[in-house]
């Protein structure tokens, strides 16, 4: 899932300063699940812009609205009646749903509340992980499972560096070197013979682009 | 040739050292350390922003000690440059004259003093040894496109016996040599025990055979840097007997010079083992001292190229 | 989205406890428990008398079937209801109600003062009809006063009880028997309905020789007289004959009025007895010998009583009813010498009164069993005279049903549509029961055997109020459990992670569900979940909210406003000088709950919620640390300032060290000043 957190509240406060009207929208998808943008934050949200409102002796006028999906034009269009009230949005989701608001209301001012952290998973309650970077040519098969290009600081094919120390890596002791983890697991798999090439560096021809895919079958035009 | 390369191959025990550029445009402090190794090492290993703080270009450096009459080890990392700016760099650097040339992954933007940079590490070390010497062997960029001059580097690269399982260290090392890597430099040996058995394995595989392997020493100016050592640093491997040299002694700096001794003529006796490089990082004075304590002066010369 | 718009819609139907849906006239135990556990001793015994104008009587000779059904029961023990319903019975005094309104002109007579005959009393009055009660005898209560002894309910308390009854507005008529010189007829010219409750009072007997004897007594009259303070004459050696409430009571009474020993003989097993089990093993203490499996032939003696012969009986295999047929064991006959027999096998009504007016079979009135109707119109019956002897809640529960049928026959009402139907929450599952926390029942003190024997005093002496508190805190208050709306459910496993009790499981729809039998109501999920799609009916969103305002107001003049949560299950103090709010474990504050407050411009809130490792569920406490830390950091951010919350988790079942966090949070004011909050114009909602 996208991962995601709300960015400090000083931040936004200086993105929606002189804005009375706001309409606060929550996105309940992926960055729900990791308590970013579900109706509870978006609640909370709204309950700390209505307490410094309070303090500033500044009335402020929030609503707030729950979308299925922000990254898709068709939900984000059911917004349309609240919008006239409002003087900008306040969109909780990751940077793609900040967007599609954005281009379906042109009109409006769009603030992202959230800063999009990761593609990633939760390790237990409260503790999210980066596991993929979306490096477009997946290696997993000759990795035990295990990427290396999103769990190595150093993205390395070739692991593990010199700093690997105790299976940790050298830029933290909580973070697992991934290399580590991958030699340990082709080990018991008694695959290590996986490890024997040298692998060729990466080609991020396509990551350099803006990432499109185009299935002709679907196309409707 | 490399006058480090003819030395090794001609079966000498080879000694290196390592200058560390200042973190300014100061061409004078290159030239005063440069003075002060100048006859005790075959080579000089010119840091790449070491522990990812910025210092003037290792290649820029390593060309002026080559103005010297030095010779230097340009080290050149995986951190800050993809792999456009490596090949061009790698041109540029035989092109003003420099012969070896060490390649490394790189220490992590976090350590330094420019944490928000972005890590580059288009490559890793091993891609970036097997480039060189693709570039060096069959006159070819990594895309395959041919040039008409190529850059002859003595590759060198590096190892850390010291860190994770020893198995897995050794077979990296296998890595590195079917890459391309001709020298090797390894992080510095306290524990000689434990240095001893990544040895053999190295040996069993017949790596030795394959690569120069130079072990690294550095001498402890006390006993607080020791334990420092011991404690604070990753891939650092410091046995207590060490450290209670250190803390016996009245002369802390003399003791660490004679453990560094120590540790070279134990050294000179492992099979495989067929020089040292010398870290004496901002006590470069050391050096003179190691290196005819230890016998290894003066340092033969092979001549001119 | 907001959550309270879809309560009303979206809420499936709700399982009720078992304890209720077990209780003939349901009671709203779970909720008068709860009022217990909070110290809430008043708004206990008004739930109570919601249903049950019996509170006193009922705590004490109640037959309990909402104790077999609780559910605690399947973890160790069952809430001891009836002796909390007693406790606060006995601890609220001044509990008279006014007399309500007379709201309709149809006029009802009730024969029969007994639980039946007061109940239907009581109901009727309270829904508006004027209510006339006769009764044959020159005092109140029929079996309660007549059958059970005093030991077991004294006097003063049924006195008390059936004042309070009639204190509501209820005519009474004592020594006034249905006979020739008031017949149904002449009461039918003056009421539009008539309830019929006179129990049944007449013994049966064993009809076997020797039954005629000087020395053999019938258990109804034997404890007729005891309770009416009249003489009996009984031997040293008595044999009683049954196996119900009634042979206990006999047996028990008869070693208080000079018996020296007293033998029990029943013919089935004591599990097949029908009397009640507290009472079969006070009798045991009291050293009533029970001579089970046992059968009379015949009374022996010239004159007078001189033994019992008896044959022991077997037990065949359950039959297809599940009953046991007991059979006699051949040769196995044996003579007890007693000098006294009480036979106590039943008693049924004497229908002679009814001159045929009304039909009846095999001695019980025949009614509708729906309606409660006789064969006359307009007259109805219930209690013993329909069933044969019961016990006091089933009368009570006949009474009541009784006044609604009325109600519905005068006014022309569907009856049904006054009944409540009901679903009963199922079993624990058995791994839940596994992760509960055992605790055990708090036990009722009684007075010692020898202060027994000696005299009527009641032997079972109550709760004190800490006793009280911390048994009602053994309820798990079942079916208050969440319940997830799934139209805002985003099956995110949240709930499924957070539950103490690993409830919660995502199907395969992706939607989250809770298994209402197992759900403890700890809200924990409902706190955390990022959808805010779980709700708990009885803790909602909005409750909070109220609470805290109300506390503001009351509190407007004082120095500072500060509200303080406290942990239900850390003590029954009161709250009154400390504006504080109790919520059954703070686990289920969220964080907007928490922060509520402060918005209603409170200078400070501060929590305790109960000891570490002390939570009645498992670790809301800890929970809710996290989550205050969270809001500090909030308030930090928002320059209102951390330090204006407070929360300690401290084990004081005496409620003594919030007065002294109080005051500490007041001393951090002193230093804060007010809340920046206070200064400006904008006024909250």
């Amino acid at each position: 899932m996208i991962v995601a957190e709300l960015k400090p509240f000083s931040e936004i406060e200086e993105m929606i300063k002189g804005k009375q009207h706001l309409l606060l929208v929550g996105c309940a998808t992926c960055t729900a699940i990791c308590f970013a943008s579900g109706n509870r934050e978006v609640s909370l949200l709204d309950s700390q812009l209505k307490l410094k409102s309070l303090m500033k002796s500044k009335e402020v006028f929030t609503s707030e609205r729950m979308l299925k999906r922000s990254c898709e034009h068709e939900f984000v269009e059911e917004l349309g009646s609240f919008i006239e009230k409002s003087e900008a949005i306040l969109s909780l989701s990751c940077g793609v749903g900040v967007q599609t608001i954005a281009d379906c209301f042109p009109e409006i001012e769009v603030y992202p509340a959230l800063n999009t952290l990761f593609i990633g998973r939760p390790d237990e309650s409260g503790v999210w992980k980066e596991y993929c970077q979306a490096c477009t040519d997946c290696l997993l098969h000759l990795t035990a499972g295990i990427c290396p290009i999103a769990r190595c600081a150093k993205g390395l094919l070739n692991g593990p560096c010199g700093g690997s120390q105790e299976g940790k890596c050298e830029v933290s002791p909580d973070i697992p070197c991934a290399w580590q983890l991958i030699y340990d697991r082709l080990e018991t798999r008694g695959e290590l013979h996986l490890l024997d090439e040298i692998k060729k560096p990466k080609d991020w021809s396509k990551k350099n682009l803006p990432g499109r895919v185009i299935r002709e079958d679907l196309l409707l035009r | 040739m490399s006058n480090l390369e003819k030395l090794l191959r001609a079966g000498e025990f080879a000694v290196t050292a390592e200058l560390g550029p200042p973190k300014s445009a100061d061409r004078g402090v290159i030239e005063e350390k440069a003075e002060i190794l100048k006859g005790f090492a075959d080579a000089i290993n010119i840091t790449d922003c070491q522990t990812a703080v910025v210092r003037l270009s290792s290649i820029a450096s390593a060309a002026i000690l080559t103005s010297l009459g030095l010779e230097p080890i340009a080290q050149m990392t995986c951190r800050d440059r993809n792999r456009i700016a490596l090949q061009s760099d790698i041109l540029g650097a035989w092109a003003l004259g420099i012969k070896n040339i060490l390649l490394l992954t790189g220490d992590h933007p976090k350590f330094g003093n420019h944490p928000e940079a972005k890590g580059v590490f288009d490559l890793d070390s091993i891609q970036l040894i097997q480039m060189v010497k693709q570039m060096k062997e069959e006159k070819k960029f990594l895309n395959g496109e041919e040039m008409k001059v190529e850059p002859k580097f003595f590759i060198g690269a590096v190892e850390n016996p010291f860190a994770g399982s020893l198995a897995l260290r050794a077979g990296r090392l296998a890595k590195k040599v079917a890459a391309g890597a001709e020298f090797l430099q390894t992080q510095i040996v306290y524990n000689l025990e434990k240095f001893s058995r990544w040895m053999e394995l190295v040996r069993e595989q017949g790596l030795d055979e394959k690569i120069f392997i130079l072990a690294g020493v550095a001498p402890i100016k006390s006993v607080g840097m020791a334990k420092y050592m011991q404690k604070k640093v990753p891939g650092m491997d410091v046995p207590e007997e060490i450290i209670s040299r250190m803390e016996k002694t009245t002369d802390a700096k003399a003791e660490g010079i004679q453990i560094c001794i120590d540790i070279i003529k134990a050294l000179k006796e492992i099979k495989g083992v067929k020089g040292v490089h010398i870290m004496a990082i901002e006590w470069e004075e050391a050096v003179p001292e190691i290196v005819r304590g230890a016998g290894l002066y003066p340092r033969p010369s092979m001549g001119e190229n | 989205m907001k959550t309270s718009s879809y309560l009303k819609t979206n809420l499936k139907e709700r399982r009720d406890p078992p304890c209720r849906v077990a209780c003939p006239i349901k009671t709203d135990v779970r909720r008068y428990v709860s009022f217990i556990a909070q110290g809430e001793f008043e708004e206990a015994l008004k739930t109570i008398r919601e249903t049950n104008p019996f509170p006193a009587v009922c705590g004490r000779i109640c037959a309990r079937p909402c104790e077999s059904a609780c559910r605690r029961g399947e973890v160790e023990e069952p809430i001891a209801i009836a002796g909390l319903k007693r406790f606060v019975a006995d601890y609220v005094k001044n509990s008279i109600f006014p007399a309500p309104p007379i709201k309709y002109r149809e006029k009802v007579a009730v024969v029969g003062s007994g639980p039946a005959g007061l109940a239907c009393a009581y109901d009727l009055r309270m829904l508006g009809y004027e209510v006339t009660l006769y009764e044959a005898e020159s005092s109140l209560g029929g079996m309660l006063r007549l059958g059970v002894p005093s030991y077991r309910l004294p006097r003063p308390v049924l006195e008390r009880e059936v004042e309070e009854i009639l204190g509501i507005g209820i005519e009474v008529k004592l020594n006034s028997p249905l006979n020739s010189s008031l017949s149904l007829e002449a009461l039918l010219d003056e009421f539009h309905a008539i309830f019929i409750a006179v129990g049944a009072h007449q013994n049966l007997k064993l009809g076997i020789e020797g039954e005629s004897l000087k020395g053999v007594l019938d258990g109804v009259r034997f404890l007729r007289k005891v309770n009416l303070g009249e003489e009996v004459e009984i031997g040293k050696k008595v044999a009683i004959v049954g196996g119900g409430n009634t042979a206990v009571d006999a047996a028990r009474t008869a070693l208080r009025v000079g018996a020296e020993s007293a033998f029990l003989l029943y013919r089935r097993s004591k599990e097949e007895m029908p009397a009640s089990k507290e009472e079969i093993k006070k009798a045991e203490e009291e050293g009533v010998n029970f001579n089970l499996l046992t059968s009379p032939l015949r009374i022996l003696g010239e004159k007078k009583v001189e033994g019992i012969e008896c044959i022991k009986m077997d037990l065949e295999a359950p039959d297809e009813s599940g009953r046991r047929r007991a059979v006699p064991r051949e040769g196995s006959e044996f003579v007890l010498p007693v000098d006294t027999v009480i036979v106590a096998i039943g008693h049924a009504l004497d229908p002679s009164f009814l001159h045929g007016k009304i039909e009846v079979k095999k001695g019980l009135i025949q009614v509708d069993p729906e309606t409660m109707m006789t064969s006359r119109l307009g007259v109805f019956a219930g209690g013993d005279a329909v069933t044969g002897p019961s016990n006091v809640i089933e009368a009570i529960a006949a009474g009541k049903r009784a006044a609604l049928s009325i109600h519905s026959y005068l006014r022309g009402i569907n009856l049904s549509s006054l009944l409540r139907t009901e679903k009963p929450l199922e079993s624990l599952s058995f791994s839940l029961k596994e992760k509960l926390k055992k605790k055990p029942r708090e036990l009722i003190p009684t007075l010692s055997l020898e202060e027994r024997l000696k005299s009527f005093s009641e032997v079972e002496l109550g709760y004190s109020k800490e006793n009280a508190v911390k048994e009602a805190q053994r309820c798990m208050n079942c079916g208050s459990y969440a319940e997830v709306l799934s139209d805002l459910c985003i099956g995110c496993l949240t709930c499924v992670r957070v539950c103490p009790y690993q409830i919660p499981r995502v199907n395969e729809g992706g939607i989250a569900e809770i298994n209402s039998r197992d759900c403890q109501g700890c809200g924990i999920c409902v706190a955390e979940c990022p959808a805010r799609a779980i709700v708990l009916p009885s803790f909602p969103d909005h409750g909070v909210t109220v609470e805290v305002k109300k506390i503001l107001q009351k509190n407007k003049e004082r120095e500072f406003q500060i509200v303080g949560f406290f942990c239900t299950f850390n003590s029954y103090a009161s709250l009154d000088s400390l504006q504080g709010i109790k919520i059954p474990c703070l686990g289920k504050l969220s964080i907007y709950q928490i922060l509520k407050p402060f918005h209603l411009k409170a200078d400070a809130v501060f929590l305790v919620g109960c000891g570490n490792n002390n939570c009645h569920f498992i670790h809301g406490n800890s929970r809710v640390f996290r989550r205050v830390e969270y809001v500090k950091k909030i308030l930090n951010d928002l320059g209102v300032g951390g330090e204006r919350l407070e929360i300690w988790n401290i084990d004081d079942p005496r409620g003594e060290v919030y007065q002294e966090k109080y005051e500490e949070v007041k001393g951090r004011l002193r230093g804060l000043g007010p809340s920046p909050l206070k200064a400006c114009e904008v006024g909250m909602s």
